[in-house]
């Protein structure tokens, strides 16, 4: 008993290690969760085009999950597979501090007010927020393996887990709420999207689940008869996700009408990023796809030399992906050209993030690469 | 080493350690063939082959651009580097490669290794078997990359990789289907209670048993919990240190109660064939039932029906024969794989055939196989032929006057063609030149036809084979058995009427019949042929079994002896009453000549048309090991230094750089300073190796207890392997070698100039069961002239003899003997020594010590106990064998007077723990006085080691 809590109190003290000195100041411009929005459109809120210039290089010292970094505030938070988030300073590329977590972080952690939640993939406390100006864990849950990217709405957080559990808690004050559960058949991998009226969510029994944020009540199911890791995405009534069957799918908000439907022919790991009435998504085969968000007609191709399977970005007019060829690229969203492109170190799996006219990018090399745009708007 | 194996390996494997080359015996890998290379880079991939099968190697490439695109798919991760692939244009070929140092068994079919990353893969005439190995291999590599990055991402140590029936099973789930031989071998299992479960995998490890479980388990999980479980064990395998927990947490189920739902899913599935099929020994009679029989022929020796038959029944593949009346035990024809011309049969791909007194067999001899003539009257081999264009022949078929032979071979491009041998002129006509694989001739009765099986139809592009005839009249070819399934082994009844194969149309194969008496081939006959109606034949089963029957033979009243699997074993059955089991078949299939699709398929290629794309290979060197230590011994003290070796990528050029100091003080670091560099040279058949060296410190003599000495010496080798056969080989040495001794607790001082010329034939044929040789003999015979050029302070011959023969008394028995003389004479002669478990059993280790040695042993080995299973609540110690031995050794060392005979008797017990190590404990009496007086109390040994 003695070892145990001697044990339980290392980890309080290694995960209270972190402190910051000052309020972080949420705002719109703030990229907070997973896909910046709810809906997971992955869009940035700044506008920044090629040319850039690499600034800094930031060693993490692990690898990265599918979309490992949030921003708040000129601070960078990147969540590595070795359970530790690093607090980097974007202006100097310098480490802040550490926040250690009981586990590999295979999801987004998410940011409010000035604290940040934690979800991990393997261990006891699998969600557990941090306050970072108290350095102190405030709430920890033990819900199962996490590897969907928790969705963070009005004052609520909807987590889904590997057990196949969604829960709905509400986080407005220290002590998390539960406000209700739903249980799917299997594992949830697919990170949950939401309108503000409906929570959706792939499952890897291929079915793509809408339940109401309310109630938590199922509202309809679409089976695509394949399982789904990707996340998925809300746009204009439609919900967009693909599928490990090479199928993306665009569904009705309503009532999981099947829209339309694209067959790639190749394995779909990643989620997609929505502009106006452009999407975007790539495949395994290294093939990315620009689509009517309409009907799904494809607009224009583009070849990756290797493995898309993480989410895109948009920024202004320009779309940028990252591959397993090591690349990332910077692609017109109008006609598909290659604008830019930097081939890193390693294998990029993960989704960029921008904060003004800085774009980051994790790549496989346990670098975070700071690129600086030399023509912001 | 991952490798993909097929039924051969099962049975190999349990005398894998035969291959191994231990001390100073040990069988050769001889590069009879002297490769030119090319290299053929394409997007992921730099192959590398010979320029004769580049046809092949085009093809290759295109198959492994293909596997590449759909495997970075699944496994969601991409190889970051070119990958090395080494293609060989047959299986003789890839055994002498360099790429792996151990000799290459005839079961497997490829290999990756982890060192240099390199996928090493034989064709073997089927392009469809070529495509599934490079898929095969690949997976390995996607496999290793996927789980060291799982691992690095996390910061974990990535030694640890999933357990080899996953390895395996999911390189065979996500490369080929499940196929005949596959659900031949799990039905076997499940009805004749062998089949292993997941939790006790370990106890088939590396059998072809384990490859096809993990397959079936790997579908199953699929199928039942979603095929994107497979992924998930992958990306989940950082979550723990046991590969059952990340089972575990990845299925919801551990072992033992995935086992409860596997197991009763394959019962389930099973049982009920025992309601409509039958075991073999049900319903066929038992001819030959122990061992791997396989390739039957009947023939008619006067009064007798007598099967010859090729079989694995001791641990060598020999051609037996057997009386069908008589009932006695197989008699053995042909002694194979102990001699230089009867190197290796291929146990499950070569025929045999007997007509007119005559036997013509196959067997892998030298570089190429050849055809051997044996007369069955003089009873013996009467002819040998091997073909400089023909690599590998793969079946063979008397004419009716046993004049000529047909037969099925592949050339140095790869292709597998098919023949006519004139055995009078010597003359060889090639029938079909093209890549579509030509196997298994047999010969018509009348002489006018030829049937054999081929890929050459559409569904052969998906591995099936089916039977074609080729009429030796108007040389062309003909369809013949024709549909979405495969046969094999065709053979015409005596009379000409019928043709029975094997097919696998209901799923795993059966004996099947055709009647050449049906309409269809008498209006052929009458010139009619093109009528209506007479489009359609008839194709009967006249086996239904529960697991498998092929290679049928006829004989001449009426019977099928065949080769069925039964409780693992390739038995000789024998079906009766074929005439009424023609009548009354267990399925009829009907095959219409009319809907025959004659398209013929390819496979796409990717050249190396740019002069970029083919380039000559050149020596690249690539370090193999680098490893730096510093050690401590009671003894010499610390002692710090690095070895490092490096090599080309084919493995034909090797530097081996050993550099070290043992110095004690800072004084004595220059004085200390050990190197050693040497360069091994294995691309021709003599292999050399050439070297210099410096070595100085503090030595200790172990020949001479008082003696503790410094020595320094420098000096250059040179060193020849030239290998006669895999059996036989002559080595010799030459080193020029500065020794200075000084004597530390003395003051003497000895320096001398050291040339040393030694010359050794060794000879090694052994057969080895899981703790030592069983079968066979080896020897090694030294001469060695050291002498002092410079001081004549040193002077001496020695010669070495070391005999060992093992009489094989049953399968699992033997009595081995070894007589050894050890012989040094002439100034500062060395000393040799013994006593101890490795030679004179019941005496102190290396206690005995002499300048001569003699020394005889005898052993009768025998098993102890098979199966040594401990269960303990937290696990369990599985033990596969313990062999016994009882020993009679004697001898002694001398220097100058002979004084007495030492001895010992004994009774001994040895284990083999996973392979790598036996350990041995003895218990005995010593005899003492020259043999006439017991040890009072007995002796107790413990030590590990192989038997001699």
């Amino acid at each position: 008993m003695k070892k145990i809590s001697i044990f339980l109190l290392l980890v309080f003290v290694s995960c209270s290690a972190f402190k910051l000195e000052k309020n972080i100041i949420l705002g719109e411009f703030n990229w907070i969760q997973y896909g910046n929005s709810p809906e997971n459109l992955n869009v940035s809120y700044f506008n920044i085009s090629p040319p850039f210039q690499l600034t800094w290089k930031y060693n993490a010292g692990a690898g990265f999950s599918y979309a490992p970094m949030i921003v708040a505030d000129g601070i960078l938070f990147i969540a590595t597979l070795n359970g530790e988030i690093h607090a980097v300073d974007i202006e100097t590329g310098k480490k802040i501090g550490i926040i250690e977590a009981e586990s590999a972080i295979s999801a987004t952690p998410v940011l409010y007010k000035n604290k940040i939640v934690i979800p991990t993939a393997h261990s006891k406390n699998t969600l557990q927020a941090l306050d970072l100006n108290l350095g102190k864990v405030i709430w920890r849950e033990k819900i199962g393996e996490i590897e969907a990217s928790p969705l963070f709405i009005y004052d609520n957080l909807i987590v889904a887990t590997i057990d196949s559990h969604v829960i709905n808690y509400q986080i407005k004050y220290d002590i998390p709420q539960k406000i209700w559960e739903f249980k799917a058949s299997k594992p949830i991998r697919s990170s949950p999207a939401s309108d503000g009226n409906a929570i959706v969510f792939g499952c890897d029994d291929g079915n793509v689940y809408c339940i109401d944020f309310e109630t938590g009540k199922l509202r309809w199911k679409f089976n695509t008869n394949s399982p789904i890791f990707a996340p998925v995405s809300i746009h204009k009534g439609k919900v967009f996700v693909g599928a490990l069957n090479g199928t993306f799918y665009g569904l009705d908000l309503k009532n999981g009408d099947l829209k339309w439907k694209f067959q790639t022919n190749s394995k779909i790991y990643g989620g997609c990023a929505i502009k106006d009435s452009l999407l975007f998504f790539g495949t395994a085969s290294g093939k990315f796809y620009a689509l009517r968000e309409k009907d799904g007609t494809v607009l224009w191709t583009f070849s990756a030399k290797s493995v898309i399977n993480s989410a895109p970005l948009v920024s202004d007019n320009v779309v940028f992906i990252g591959s397993l060829d090591k690349n990332i690229y910077a692609i017109d969203i109008t006609d598909g050209k290659l604008l830019w492109n930097y081939e890193t170190g390693g294998r990029v799996k993960s989704t960029p993030v921008i904060w003004k006219n800085f774009i980051f990018v994790a790549s496989e090399d346990r670098m975070v690469y700071a690129f600086k745009t030399q023509r912001s708007k | 080493m991952i490798k993909f194996i097929n039924l051969v390996l099962c049975f190999l494997f349990l005398y894998s350690n035969c291959l191994a080359q231990w001390y100073y015996f040990g069988r050769n890998k001889v590069q009879y063939t002297e490769f030119q290379w090319d290299i053929l880079k394409t997007e992921h991939f730099d192959i590398y082959y010979h320029p004769e099968m580049k046809d092949i190697a085009e093809r290759g490439a295109y198959f492994a651009e293909e596997a590449y695109a759909e495997l970075q798919e699944k496994f969601n991760i991409n190889i970051l580097n070119k990958i090395p692939l080494v293609f060989y244009s047959s299986h003789l070929y890839f055994q002498q490669t360099n790429t792996t140092p151990g000799l290459i068994p005839e079961g497997v079919g490829g290999f990756f290794e982890f060192i240099k990353g390199r996928v090493v893969i034989p064709f073997d005439g089927s392009l469809y078997q070529f495509k599934h190995v490079i898929k095969h291999e690949l997976i390995h590599v996607f496999t290793l990359h996927k789980v060291q990055r799982v691992l690095k991402d996390r910061k974990q140590p990535t030694e640890k990789m999933p357990p080899l029936w996953f390895t395996e099973g999911l390189a065979e789930f996500w490369s080929t289907k499940w196929d005949n031989q596959a659900e031949m071998l799990l039905r076997d299992a499940v009805l004749n209670g062998y089949i292993v479960p997941l939790s006790e995998m370990d106890r088939i490890l590396g059998t072809f048993l384990m490859y096809k479980e993990g397959q079936n388990i790997l579908e199953y999980i699929a199928q039942k919990y979603g095929e994107e479980k497979i992924l998930l064990l992958l990306e989940n395998f950082w979550k723990a240190n046991s590969f059952e927990k990340v089972f575990e947490l990845t299925i919801g189920k551990n072992y033992k109660q995935f086992d409860e739902e596997w197991l009763y899913h394959l019962k389930k599935k099973y049982y009920p064939l025992l309601k409509y099929n039958d075991p073999p020994s049900a319903v066929t009679k038992p001819l030959v039932v122990e061992g791997f029989n396989m390739k039957p022929v009947f023939y008619r020796n006067g009064d007798k029906r007598e099967i010859y038959f090729v079989g694995n029944i001791t641990g060598y593949t020999n051609i037996y024969k057997i009386d069908l009346e008589s009932k006695t035990k197989p008699k053995i024809v042909i002694e194979g794989e102990r001699s230089d011309k009867l190197e290796a049969f291929h146990l499950f791909k070569t025929k045999i055939d007997v007509k007119n007194d005559k036997l013509a067999f196959i067997t892998k001899s030298g570089d190429h196989d050849a055809i051997h003539i044996y007369d069955l009257r003089s009873e013996k081999i009467t002819d040998m032929f091997q073909f400089n264009s023909l690599v590998m022949i793969t079946s063979l078929s008397f004419s009716p006057d046993a004049e000529k032979l047909a037969i099925t071979a592949i050339d140095k491009s790869g292709y597998s063609d098919i023949y006519i041998f004139d055995l009078k002129t010597k003359n060889l006509k090639k029938l079909t030149n093209d890549f579509y694989d030509d196997r298994e001739v047999a010969w018509s009765p009348k002489g006018d036809k030829i049937a054999f099986i081929s890929d050459r139809m559409n569904f052969g592009i998906d591995g099936k084979y089916n039977i074609f005839l080729y009429d030796v009249n108007e040389d062309k070819i003909e369809y013949f058995i024709y549909g979405n399934f495969s046969c094999s082994s065709p053979s015409w009844a005596p009379d000409g009427r019928f043709l029975a194969f094997s097919s696998d149309i209901d799923g795993t194969q059966n004996i099947w019949v055709i009647d050449l008496s049906q309409k269809k081939f008498i209006a052929e006959l009458d010139g009619t042929f093109n009528l209506n109606g007479y489009e359609e034949v008839e194709i009967k089963q006249i086996t239904n079994l529960t697991t498998a029957a092929f290679d049928p033979t006829w004989t001449d009243d009426g019977r099928i002896v065949c080769v069925a699997l039964e409780n693992l074993k390739f038995q000789i059955r024998m079906i009766e009453n074929v005439y009424e089991k023609i009548e009354k078949p267990n399925f009829v299939q009907k095959i219409n000549y009319q809907t025959i699709d004659k398209n013929h398929w390819d496979t796409p290629k990717i050249h190396g048309i740019q002069k970029v794309n083919v380039t000559t290979y050149r020596g690249k060197y690539d370090l193999d090991i680098a490893q730096s230590q510093i050690s401590t011994d009671p003894i010499f003290g610390t002692v710090g230094g690095a070895a490092i070796a490096l090599s080309d990528l084919l493995g034909n050029e090797r530097y081996y750089i050993l550099i070290y100091n043992t110095a004690q003080t800072k004084d004595e670091i220059l004085k200390s300073f050990n190197i050693a560099i040497s360069r091994v040279s294995l691309s021709k058949r003599t292999n050399f190796a050439y070297g210099i060296f410096h070595l100085a410190g503090r030595r200790y003599d172990l020949t001479d207890p008082d003696l503790f000495y410094y020595e320094k010496a420098y000096g250059g080798y040179f060193a020849l392997s030239y290998p006669i056969s895999v059996f036989r080989r002559v080595e010799a040495s030459i080193m020029l070698n500065r020794s200075d001794k000084e004597i530390l607790f003395g003051v003497r001082e000895r320096k001398a100039m050291l040339l040393s010329n030694s010359l050794s034939y060794i000879f090694d044929n052994s057969l080895w069961s899981p703790t030592g040789p069983i079968d066979g003999k080896r020897f090694n015979i030294t001469l060695a002239y050291t002498t002092d050029i410079q001081f004549s302070n040193v002077n001496y011959y020695t010669f070495i003899f070391d005999y060992r023969h093992y009489f094989r008394l049953s399968t699992r028995s033997a009595y081995a003997v070894r007589l050894t003389l050890f012989y040094n004479e002439g100034k500062e002669a060395r000393r040799w020594f013994m006593g101890g478990s490795w030679d004179l059993r019941g005496y102190e280790r290396w206690s005995i010590r002499g300048k001569k040695l003699w020394f005889v042993s005898q052993e009768l080995r025998f098993p102890f106990i098979d199966k040594f299973d401990i269960k303990f609540p937290f696990g369990g110690i599985f033990i596969g064998s313990i062999r016994g031995a009882l020993f009679f050794d004697t001898g002694n060392a001398w220097d100058n007077k002979y004084t007495e005979t030492l001895g010992s008797v004994g009774f001994g017990i040895r284990f083999n723990i996973g392979g790598v190590i036996v350990l041995r404990y003895d218990v005995g009496k010593r005899l003492e006085n020259n043999l006439s007086k017991f040890q009072k109390s007995f002796f107790h040994q413990f030590f590990f080691g192989w038997d001699f």
